[in-house]
This record gives structure tokens, sequence and C-alpha cells, in this order.
């Protein structure tokens, strides 16, 4: 394959496994790790789909960089520092290894996957103001979304949320650490080659055994890539 | 844990759901069941918790697309019809969370807002129906 996409049983997996810790964990880096609330399954035309239940969040962080111009306060980038260490925390005294696949581009070409690392895409804020997902419902009744029907399905159009942006997301938000369709559980350590280049652990590119530690790599140079300037991040 | 969910629960009223697909059907993912849920419920007296009657959207009223144009997971270069679930707004799945609306699409899944039917604390019921 061309690309690595990560998988449904990984995913799965990941959130068996960190459903099962929250359930006893006193962690504080809990609420800031994105949690299955429920899963099954569904057959349609002998082929199985996975269902997964999550808690609604507001929008990814890389919209936050941009609504904001990139200029994110000294003491917000601490707070989320120290809240995402605290979710890394979290899924590895669980066992879980968010890892990440190996694409190179943060905002791929379209038709082409996006990256599954510890990226600002796949940190999610907390709604600011919950209303707005009964508003969203009301506006679906009162003006369904488009759609395109075809004689196996239905493709519809994505509902935004009624704006503003402040009622989605704020400066108080809380992220939640998504998207675990790498992530590995079961071993200490493995050998795959994972991560972007740019957020790639060095024992990974040495092809020597990685482990855990290979997330706070990842999120390290996340950190230095979202505060850097504007010319760094473009290389991203 | 309890806490944060009975926040979830008094505030947010819905449910995102993703759907997956996995790539090779014959693999089936034998789950134990996931007690947070039910551990969640057991919370609150039976007598808060009602079911609530489906929500109906309109079947007329909207904007066809036609079908010429790409829509939204249609742009994946691997998109087959069977890529997804056919997940239909309105829809009741599991028994049990009714689809709102969408809420977007990734590589593997699609991502709709959807309401527990089952477990919907009482006072939430007037907002709803």
């Amino acid at each position: 394959m061309l690309y690595d996409y990560g998988s449904v049983e990984r995913e799965v997996a990941a959130h068996e496994v960190l459903s099962e810790s929250a359930k006893t964990s006193e962690a504080a880096g809990k609420q800031y790790v994105r949690q299955a609330f429920d899963h099954f399954e569904l057959s349609q035309d002998d082929r199985n789909y996975h269902f997964l239940i999550h808690e609604p969040l507001g929008a990814n962080l890389d919209f936050f960089l941009d609504i904001t111009d990139r200029s994110l306060t000294i003491d917000y980038v601490q707070e989320l520092t120290y809240q995402i260490l605290q979710a890394l925390e979290f899924i590895h005294a669980a066992g879980v290894i968010h890892a990440g696949s190996t694409l190179p581009l943060a905002h791929p070409i379209p038709g082409s996957p996006p990256s599954l690392d510890i990226q600002p895409k796949n940190i999610l804020l907390r709604i600011a103001d919950p209303t707005v997902l009964k508003d969203a419902e009301e506006a679906e009744i009162k003006e369904p979304s488009a759609r395109k029907t075809t004689e196996q399905t239905v493709i519809f159009e994505t509902r935004d949320l009624p704006g503003p942006v402040e009622r989605w997301i704020w400066s108080g938000s809380r992220p939640v650490l998504c998207d675990f369709g790498e992530a590995r559980t079961g071993k200490d350590s493995y050998t795959d080659l994972i991560q972007p280049a740019v957020y790639r652990a060095p024992e990974v590119f040495l092809h020597l055994p990685w482990g855990m530690r290979v997330d706070i790599w990842n999120f390290g140079c996340m950190v230095g890539l979202v505060t850097a300037s504007p010319f760094l991040s473009l290389i991203y | 844990m309890l806490l944060a969910l009975g926040y979830l629960y008094a505030t947010v009223k819905s449910w995102v759901l993703r759907v997956w697909y996995i790539t090779n059907p014959g693999r089936i993912f034998l789950l134990p069941a996931m007690n947070m849920f039910r551990g969640l419920r057991s919370t609150s007296s039976a007598s808060q918790l009602r079911d609530v009657v489906p929500r109906v959207f309109p079947t007329t009223g909207f904007t066809i697309i036609p079908a010429s144009e790409t829509v939204e997971e249609e742009c994946w270069f691997w998109y087959t019809p069977q890529s997804f679930y056919p997940v239909r707004i309105g829809d009741v799945l599991h028994s049990k969370y009714q689809v709102l609306y969408k809420l977007g699409y990734g590589t593997t899944s699609t991502i709709w807002m959807c309401r527990d039917l089952r477990s919907v604390p009482l006072s939430l019921l007037h907002e709803i129906s």
C-alpha cells in the first residue's frame, strides 16, 4: 500500500484499553484523552462496520491556530503542553502508545489521507457552548442538509455548527488528544517505522526498538513547530 | 471519571457517532462490553431516565446534488459506495442512537452527531420533544 492508513483494529483496541484504564485511574490526564463510551458493529451487504461513540468536541488546535493568527501566548502554550503531557502520561500508564503514521504532510493534497500522529489537527478542543449542538439539530430540521443519492448510498454534506466560532471553542477550551488509528497496545517496544519525518524520534530513524518515549519526542516537535515563526511552520 | 461523564450527560445531550469500516470484513472484533456507559446509567436512578421517541426529519426540501459532482468522502481516491456504512440522517442505529446530522468525514470514517434515545435524563426531555 502506498500509505499506511491506520486501522480500525488499532483504534478499537486502544479505546478498549483506555476505557478500562479510565475506570480505575485517578490520573488528571484522562480528561485530556478522547474516549469511546460505546462500541458496536453492524453488517450491511456482507460487510462489517464499526461504530464508536465519543464525546462531541469543538474544533481542532490547527483551526484555533488559524483563527488566532498563530499568536498564542506563552501562558496558553505552557498550559496546553502540560495538559497534553498529562494525557500522554495517562495513555502510557495504560500501555498505549499514540505512535503516528509515516505520512509526510500535515496539510495533504486533496485525496490523500491526513497524518495520524500527535499534531495540531489531532488535538481537539472542548466545545465552548454546548447549545450549538442543539441549534444545529434544529437547523437540520428547518433546512435539511444537501445530499447526493446514488443507487447504493446517500452522501450528505457536512453541517457546520452555528457560529460565531466563539461558541465552538475559546481560549479556555480544554484540549483532548484524539486519533488512535496508529496507536500501539500490548507491548513495551516495537520496531516498525512510524511518524512523519519531522516528528520522528531518533530511535525510529535508527531502526532501534522504540517505545512510549517516541510520543514525547513527537509532542516536543509539535510544540516547537507551533510556537516557531510562521515561516518554520510552513515546512510542515 | 463518572463525574466527568455526568457532566457530559447533563450538558451535551448528544453523542458523536463515528462510523468505521473494516477493510477485511472477515475479521470481526469481539470486545468485552464497554461498561462505562452502563456504569453511568446506574448512577442515576431509573426513574430519572426515560426513552425518547426519535425525531422525524424532513424527507423533502433539501438540495439534491447532481450525480456528476464529487461530494465529501467520495473525493478519496479509494472510495467505493461500500467504503462507509450508508448512514442516513434520522436513522436509529443499534436501536439506540438516532443520527441527527453529519459532522464530517475522515479517511476511514464518517462522523455524525447522534442522540442516545435510551437513557436521556428526564430533565432534558422537554428540550427534545
